[in-house]
């Protein structure tokens, strides 16, 4: 019955009061949904271990991931065939390799079509825990030297490229145009390991190499429950030891870093190179979502501390009645879990909405490579929910016990018996400096994080990369092996490569026929992509120690590029006939590298080497210096500023990225592109075709997506903070109503009350603004490891930030102080 | 007494003071034409039911709030309508309070709340400031606890250390508002022993109490009834009444 009588007390409260109530449920809407979105986006991305169909994990065996070149370091199969029989925490291993299949062949009408694929060991999808839902497995057979080839296709190819037909099974495609027969269909959704659409077997002499070779794979594994990453990782790590001491020399560049790891098992989702190129912005979001629930606390615990201060006669005369602490306790409860309720669900809402948007967001981010990680779609699953059920909890207790404890520790005889409070107690005097304090210094940190990396990743999404991106689309062209292998260390060599390159050459020269085509460029990576560094030196300018010498991002590029991409020579010439031949070995630096590293800035002349750490490396003659342009993101650690940049001649590729300068319109230059490359050569595929903005706002669109949670986190810390600042100094301040009082009636002016809660003020101000941006520096000195934060970012960041929450602190502390000194000190004497 | 001698003997001199309240819509009279002076070295006590409006005539004698009209002077000077400010340095300068409730500032030891209406000053420098306190502690047998706060005090000890605040600047009249209200009788009989030597020493004080006891120890009483002085006579029997 008592609980009964209790919450309809609460229930009233709530809707005496609907301003209080709304402000309430919102910090916690805010407060819990951010927390159920932010677990949501990281469990599914990050944290929850991926089991597929199984309780046991997936784990990744591999090479130590490269930061500096950003990607993911493939290890020998030969010692991962060794090293699954002298580890017991897995059972059995299989490995992959990324790569691409130009498909055609069956009458789909849709001609040369490239997919993603997988390269895998027969026993892919045994390990994987999955089954072809039409056809068969791989089996060890399909590996054996001159046993047919073999494809397995995923179940959108086949609905989407040969138009979900019944007998797909067993029928002939040709991939990269070599026939191979279709043996299956994999489940709906099923793109393992990450964004496969099409599987292939790896040849059977790199799946087991009887000795170390220069194969690559990345290996997979299930975790026994028994086990754990880090024993599998001790185990591998005595296998290192014996591996790294019985390595051929020839194979030394396996330990490029020397740190002595070679193999090491990885949880599977934390291997994904975007996550681990942005962990630590992604740990920074969960800092960031964590405080903003503290501040949220605070803030809730803070407004129900102002309300019990507001009911504290009240509460002093239900005492006085006899209602046993407890009750009074349970009381404070029932309001604290009214409003979490409510707030939950509102939050749940608000989080919904967020997943929905952050999953629109990651399918244009992943949309032009097709290469989403299938466990990149989030949801709400019931571990979120169980996340929600404890924050709710968290939260009641904390504004709901908070406030039942100053209730309870006050002294309501004084209450009673003169109708005040009583001057403010030592105790709630230090709780309120702790609140205020707190509130600084978490609004410190998250604002200070939210904004660099805001202002970061806007500066580098308006970076100028040093080339002209509009009217260009760009595109990856393939050449089909089957058509344009290099015959390496033959006699053909020199033809093969040829052929590959007069291919190039003559698709340039029929666009730029074209009247919509102003021209077009080749290069490995454009500018704005790519990333990566070597060492190089500079003949009698050699340093003493390898590490010493300075670094540069190396690119193949075709004759004739810079105008399409809007560069230009400004020393020397470009590549023509002469650097075309064998041993010309003709390069072009960028301006930097001239300007910095040569005398009086010219280069021209020099000859140049890219370096090993063994010091091997061919000289090179600089015949150019061209104007500069950034590799990478402008956000990335590994973007250069030194470029060199080698003819396509000398070395044949066989996928290389065309830029293309057009006049008209980018569906018009698409639709020209691929015309001319039918007409050119109907087997080579040209993909990932889109414009030059997007191609550089890509490696930016993760950042981007994440930056915008940051933007909403920073919005809401701003209000939090503002609102959460302005009550605990308010309710403070009210708290001292009577002390003020008693001050002025001993002759205070109105600017020693001022002066005294200002200064006041300014104490806490430093002591949370110091420990805030001693703690923000800690979290920027992370995220410096994976990005590059420009000067503006840090003064706004650094400097902007503690600006406005000193203003904002301030200004919380004079309106209230304000209006206190504006009463008559009897009425501040006998405040209630 | 000559009419100059009196004038200038006045310390305090209210004439047809009014205050009303408004709350929630309702006109409460808390004052209704009042007429009070007061001289220097004076012992006054307002007695008076609850409500009578006999707190608020210290909070004006207090200058803690104004009148809605009348005239106050104090020393000499017309005090009804000075700005804040200027309330607030006259209240320091001229005026020590004892409240009922001591109201002491948690957050402060013995020796600096006596030293706050001090700070207030700028003629004073921190070695007078320190000197002052420590007399005003001594009058009141507290300097021994000097670096305690509050909280570490007895009832008695908070309220002595409220009249060594009061004292400390040596202000023309103390205002004291049921000082013994929540003590019980031995501190009370403390605390007045205190006013009584206060007085003695030429203090002028005005004191509200309920307690006739105490009211007994003044010179002179004044009876307030629903905002009006109904009585205001000379104690010819004043004695100390021993517990």
């Amino acid at each position: 019955m008592s609980i009964g009588i209790d919450v309809k007390y609460a229930a009233r409260l709530l809707v005496k009061k609907p301003a209080f109530t709304a402000t309430t449920v919102f910090i916690i809407a805010i407060g819990l949904g951010l927390t159920l979105f932010a677990y949501s986006l990281l469990s599914s991305l990050i944290f929850k271990p991926l089991t597929m169909n199984t309780n046991q994990q997936f784990v990744t065996i591999e090479g130590e991931y490269d930061y500096s070149h950003a990607f993911r370091r493939s290890v020998d199969p030969f010692h991962l065939n060794q090293a699954v029989q002298e580890v017991d925490a897995i059972d059995d291993i299989t490995f992959h390799g990324p790569g691409t299949a130009l498909l055609s062949g069956l009458d789909t009408n849709v001609g040369t079509k490239k997919f993603n694929a997988t390269f895998a060991k027969w026993n892919f999808f045994d390990v994987a825990g999955q089954q072809p839902i039409m056809g068969r497995d791989f089996t060890e057979a399909d590996n054996f030297d001159g046993a047919e080839k073999v494809i397995m296709i995923s179940y959108e190819v086949w609905q989407s490229y040969f138009k979900g037909i019944s007998d797909i099974v067993d029928k002939m495609v040709n991939v990269d145009s070599e026939p191979m027969r279709i043996i299956g269909v994999m489940p709906e959704n099923f793109s393992f390991p990450s964004h496969a659409q099409t599987w292939l077997l790896m040849p059977a002499n790199q799946i087991n190499p009887t000795k170390p070779s220069r194969n690559g794979a990345f290996g997979i594994a299930r975790l026994k429950n028994s086990s754990s990453i880090e024993k599998l990782n001790q185990e591998l790590s005595h296998y290192n030891q014996k591996a790294i001491a019985e390595l051929p020399e020839e194979f030394n560049w396996r330990m490029r870093n020397n740190s002595g790891i070679y193999l090491q098992a990885t949880a599977y989702k934390k291997a994904n190179s975007d996550v681990r190129e942005y962990y630590s912005i992604f740990i920074s979001l969960l800092v960031v979502v964590f405080l903003i629930l503290l501040l949220a606390c605070i803030n809730v615990g803070n407004l129900l501390l102002t309300r019990v201060n507001e009911r504290y006669k009240e509460i002093a005369i239900r005492v006085a009645l006899g209602v046993p602490r407890q009750r009074l306790i349970f009381q404070m409860l029932w309001e604290s879990i009214f409003f979490c309720a409510i707030g939950a669900f509102i939050a749940f809402v608000l989080a919904s909405w967020g997943i929905e948007l952050t999953n629109a967001a990651f399918t244009r981010m992943f949309a032009v490579q097709q290469n989403q990680p299938f466990w990149w779609t989030l949801s709400i699953d019931a571990d979120a929910l169980l996340v929600l059920f404890v924050a709710i909890l968290f939260m009641i207790l904390i504004t709901g016990l908070i406030p039942a404890w100053r209730a309870l520790s006050g002294d309501f005889n004084s209450v009673l018996r003169d109708g005040t409070r009583g001057a403010m107690g030592k105790k709630a005097s230090q709780t309120n400096q702790v609140l205020v304090i707190s509130e600084i210094l978490l609004s410190c940190i998250v604002l200070v994080i939210a904004t660099i990396l805001l202002t970061t990743s806007y500066f580098a999404d308006k970076a100028d990369y040093g080339v002209d991106t509009d009217k260009r689309i760009t595109a990856r062209l393939e050449l089909p092996l089957e058509y344009y292998n290099v015959r390496r260390d033959t006699e053909f060599e020199a033809a093969d490569n040829k052929k590959r390159n007069d291919f190039y050459y003559q698709l340039k020269s029929r666009l730029e026929e074209l009247p919509t085509i102003e021209a077009v460029a080749y290069m490995t990576q454009l500018p704005g992509t790519g990333e990566g560094t070597s060492h190089f030196e500079i003949e009698g300018m050699e340093a003493e120690v390898y590490d010493e010498n300075p670094v540069s991002n190396n690119e193949v590029i075709g004759r004739d590029s810079w105008r399409a991409v809007g560069m230009h020579i400004i020393q020397g010439r470009d590549f023509d006939d002469r650097d075309a031949v064998v041993g010309a070995n003709s390069m072009i630096v960028n301006e930097s590298i001239a300007r910095e590293l040569f005398p009086d800035g010219q280069a021209v002349g020099y000859r140049v080497r890219q370096i090993s750490s063994r010091g091997e490396g061919d000289w090179q003659n600089i015949v150019g210096v061209v104007s500069d342009s950034y590799h990478g993101s402008a956000m990335d650690t590994s973007s250069a500023q030194y470029n060199s940049y080698h003819l396509m001649d000398a070395r044949s590729r066989q996928s290389i990225n065309i830029a293309i300068h057009y006049k008209g319109s980018e569906l018009q230059a698409k639709q020209t592109l691929f015309d001319t490359l039918n007409a050119t050569d109907a087997n080579v595929a040209a993909y990932h075709i889109q414009s030059y903005q997007q191609l550089i706002q890509h490696p930016m669109m993760l950042v981007t997506t994440v930056s915008k949670i940051f933007l909403f986190c920073g919005v809401m810390a701003v209000l939090l903070a503002a609102s959460g600042i302005y009550a605990v100094s308010a309710n403070s301040i009210t708290q001292k109503t009577q002390e003020i009082g008693v001050r002025r009636a001993l002759g205070a002016t109105d600017s020693n009350v001022m002066k005294l809660f200002l200064s006041q003020a300014l104490i806490q101000l430093a002591i949370g603004l110091g420990l805030g941006i001693v703690l923000s520096m800690w979290v920027i000195k992370a995220l410096q490891t994976t990005m590059i934060i420009n000067d503006v970012s840090y003064i706004i960041g650094l400097v902007g930030m503690p600006l406005l929450i000193i203003a904002i602190v301030l200004l919380a502390t004079f309106i209230p102080a304000k209006k206190v000194v504006e009463m008559e000190p009897s009425e501040a004497l006998h405040h209630d | 007494m000559s009419e100059q001698t009196k004038a200038n003997n006045v310390l305090v001199e209210l004439k047809n003071i009014n205050k009303m309240f408004l709350t929630d819509e309702v006109e409460t009279h808390a004052l209704n034409g009042i007429n009070l002076s007061i001289n220097k070295g004076e012992y006054l006590a307002i007695t008076g039911p609850s409500g009578c409006g006999k707190s608020t005539l210290l909070s004006l004698l207090g200058l803690l709030d104004t009148a809605n009209d009348g005239m106050y002077k104090l020393a000499g000077h017309d005090v009804s309508s000075l700005k804040r400010d200027e309330r607030a340095k006259i209240r320091n300068s001229e005026i020590g309070f004892i409240f009922q409730s001591f109201n002491l500032i948690s957050d402060l030891t013995v020796a600096e709340n006596v030293e706050l209406p001090l700070t207030y000053r700028k003629d004073l420098t921190k070695q007078q400031r320190a000197k002052n306190v420590q007399v005003a502690l001594e009058e009141v047998d507290m300097a021994h606890r000097a670096k305690h706060f509050p909280s570490q005090l007895s009832g008695g000890q908070q309220q002595r250390v409220a009249i060594a605040r009061a004292i400390a600047g040596s202000p023309s009249v103390i205002l004291a508002d049921e000082p013994t209200g929540n003590l019980d009788s031995k501190n009370a009989e403390t605390v007045m022993s205190i006013l009584d030597k206060l007085h003695a020493n030429g203090a002028t004080i005005c004191m509200v109490t309920h307690d006739p006891r105490s009211a007994a120890r003044s010179e002179r009483i004044i009876e307030v009834f629903d905002g009006k002085i109904v009585s205001d006579q000379f104690n010819n029997d004043v004695t100390a009444i021993a517990v």
